[in-house]
């Protein structure tokens, strides 16, 4: 393992304070005030084993870096409903594998709507605005409450909604004629949930799935209970008592709680004895370079007229090969749910959870 | 009277097009010959998905030897042959028999998008059960349909498909009633005001410049009516591939051309 123990991080902590005794005092006042979101990232930087890059994707999305932290939340994507089950907890920093606002960039407010970052996406209220200069709408208890509704009425008191749904009160920006459209319900509502709550959001995927081995094949084995068939160190490939696909489909399924994510191609009834393993998303030459080594992939997330095509193209010549996607979201879970294990070893002042966000997709009747 | 080569199909192709206002553009790496060349005599034309080996023996079955894919054949989309050359489990067995049928494959992707109608989208609409009537215009690829649930549509669009792989993403009791239609990755966004559903191919799950499962979501848990129905890639655009040999058929009325679908893709395990 590269990363560093419990024990390890407190004698190194505690050598670099004994020789900067000015320091000591500081850290011993910032342990009394608790753990910032931010010096957690820092630790993480220091500890992950694999040099830190200037990238834009393991970054804070939302909330105050200086926070202190009441207690830390891993998830394969920090979904509104994982942050609402992070708040039930009693975690105020959600560490993501998955972006939070629906892109790469990661931007707050909807791009191409007329709400970049500065725009005023974060915290205004669902409606604002529609009316049009000069005539203020009727607010809709629905989806607005509170002072920044255009309304010169003294507000009723706010309906009992999901917290989620009511963001904080913001005068509107000065009026400039047009009116922007509304923004867009789905943002403002996530963004209003986490700034009532004061939650921080870091990304944390390219250098976490960049440890050795990989995170999430290592997380996948020990749910699937396949550690003590590995065969190899990189954890990508094991050798189990014969089952079919079909069965390991339907075990995966079972163990991993997905719901309609999983997909496979191959004989149903063939015998599979060697797994391997493509985490997360991966192209055709990965596809091509694993298949003919073992008797099924299982695979995070692919492209149809790449892998999965191979996969039947090979299956329809008859070679017996089995191949199955479990989902991207659903494949980086046991990931996040191995760092919330290795965070617990640099992180010893608050609780550290995991909570998957599952799967995403349902299949209908 | 001369045998009907490939490459007289391809350029009736091409003249059409340009008539109906397409014109060909040379620069295209996708809409080239994969195999077999402008040489080789027609016997018959075959319009799929993609090149799939299912979709190519099918054809041949059916005395048909010029495939006129959507996608690509080799697994990737430029067709890098250095690629599939890797493979050692189906890539040599494929082109052997392609030589030995006598096959010859030319893929239709950019300058069919470019078609008015884009059949790989009214292609879908037909096929998951659209009226064209209730299309709110021309080519907008959006329908208002009568109120339903987005598990009902769901059930419906699955049940008329026959494909067990779809997936969806939403509340299932969400009201919908506004579709936009995809094919291919191009899914329209899930977020514009005045969509309620998508019924789309294939989008990355996470990491695109619009990731519509983590939004349709969080719309589920703020109660905003949002749904997402992924019929997949090969389920969006193979429809269209029946349209695409309606087009054809006039215009090489000496030999046969059919739609062979490229097969079913996916699976799900109970």
């Amino acid at each position: 393992m590269t990363h560093i123990s419990r024990r390890g991080f407190v004698a190194l902590t505690a050598a670099g304070a004994a020789a900067t005794p000015f320091l000591l005092d500081d850290a011993l006042t910032r342990a009394s005030a608790g753990v910032t979101a931010q010096e957690i990232v820092d630790r993480v930087k220091k500890n992950i084993g694999v040099e830190w890059s200037s990238d834009d994707v393991d970054t804070f999305k939302a909330g105050d870096p200086s926070t202190i932290v009441t207690g830390v939340v891993t998830t394969s994507m920090a979904t509104l409903d994982v942050l609402q089950k992070a708040v039930q907890a009693g975690a105020n920093l959600v560490v993501t594998a998955a972006p939070t606002f629906y892109s790469r960039a990661d931007l707050s407010a909807p791009a191409g709507r007329g709400f970049g970052p500065g725009g005023g996406g974060r915290g205004q209220p669902p409606g604002g605005n529609r009316g049009g200069a000069g005539s203020a709408p009727p607010p809709s208890p629905a989806t607005v409450s509170g002072p920044g509704t255009g309304a010169s009425a003294p507000m009723p008191p706010a309906p009992p909604l999901p917290p989620s749904v009511v963001p904080p009160g913001q005068p509107p920006a000065a009026a400039a004629p047009p009116a922007p459209p509304p923004p867009d319900p789905v943002y403002a509502g996530k963004n209003a949930f986490i700034e009532k709550h004061k939650l921080v959001v870091f990304r944390l995927a390219y250098h976490w799935n960049r440890r050795t081995p990989d995170p999430r094949a290592q997380g996948l084995a020990a749910a699937m209970g396949w550690t003590r068939y590995k065969a190899g160190e990189d954890m990508l490939r094991y050798e189990l008592p014969g089952l079919t696909l079909e069965s390991l489909a339907g075990q995966l399924k079972k163990t991993l709680g997905t719901r309609g994510g999983i997909r496979a191609v191959g004989d149903r009834g063939m015998t599979v004895r060697t797994i391997g393993l493509l985490p997360g998303y991966t192209m055709i030459p990965a596809a091509i370079a694993m298949l003919p080594t073992v008797d099924a992939i299982v695979a995070g997330e692919v492209q149809e007229w790449e892998s999965a095509t191979y996969a039947q193209d090979v299956a329809f010549a008859g070679v017996k090969k089995g191949f199955i996607s479990i989902g991207r979201v659903v494949n980086e879970a046991p990931g996040m749910q191995v760092c919330a294990g290795w965070l617990r070893t640099i992180v010893p002042e608050v609780p550290v959870r995991f909570i998957p966000a599952g799967d995403p997709y349902w299949r209908p009747l | 009277m001369a045998a009907l080569t490939a490459g007289d199909v391809v350029n009736r192709i091409k003249s059409v097009m340009a008539v109906q206002g397409v014109a060909w553009n040379d620069a295209t790496t996708r809409d080239r010959f994969k195999f077999g060349g402008p040489e080789t005599v027609v016997t018959g034309i075959a319009t799929t998905f993609m090149g799939t080996f299912e979709a190519i023996a099918r054809a041949s079955e059916r005395g048909l030897n010029m495939i006129i894919p959507h996608e690509d054949t080799y697994w990737n989309d430029p067709d890098n042959t250095l690629i599939a050359e890797a493979d050692p489990l189906v890539y040599r067995t494929k082109v052997d028999f392609m030589t030995r049928h006598d096959i010859v494959v030319f893929r239709i992707h950019d300058h069919m998008h470019r078609q008015r109608p884009d059949f790989t989208f009214s292609g879908t609409a037909r096929e998951v059960g659209l009226d064209p009537a209730t299309e709110t215009a021309p080519n907008s690829h959006r329908f208002v349909i009568p109120e339903t649930t987005l598990g009902e549509l769901a059930a419906r669009v699955k049940r008329v498909r026959g494909d067990d792989a779809i997936r969806v993403v939403g509340d299932p009791n969400a009201r919908v009633k506004r579709v936009a239609v995809g094919a291919g990755m191009a899914t329209p966004a899930v977020n514009a005001p005045d969509v309620d559903v998508v019924i789309g191919g294939e989008q990355r799950e996470i990491e695109g410049t619009f990731d519509s499962p983590e939004y349709v979501m969080d719309a589920a848990t703020l109660g905003v009516p949002k749904g997402w129905i992924i019929i997949g890639h090969n389920m969006s655009e193979e429809s269209g591939m029946q349209e695409m040999a309606d087009w054809l058929r006039p215009i090489v009325p000496e030999v046969k051309v059919q739609h062979v679908r490229a097969g079913t893709v996916y699976w799900v395990p109970k």
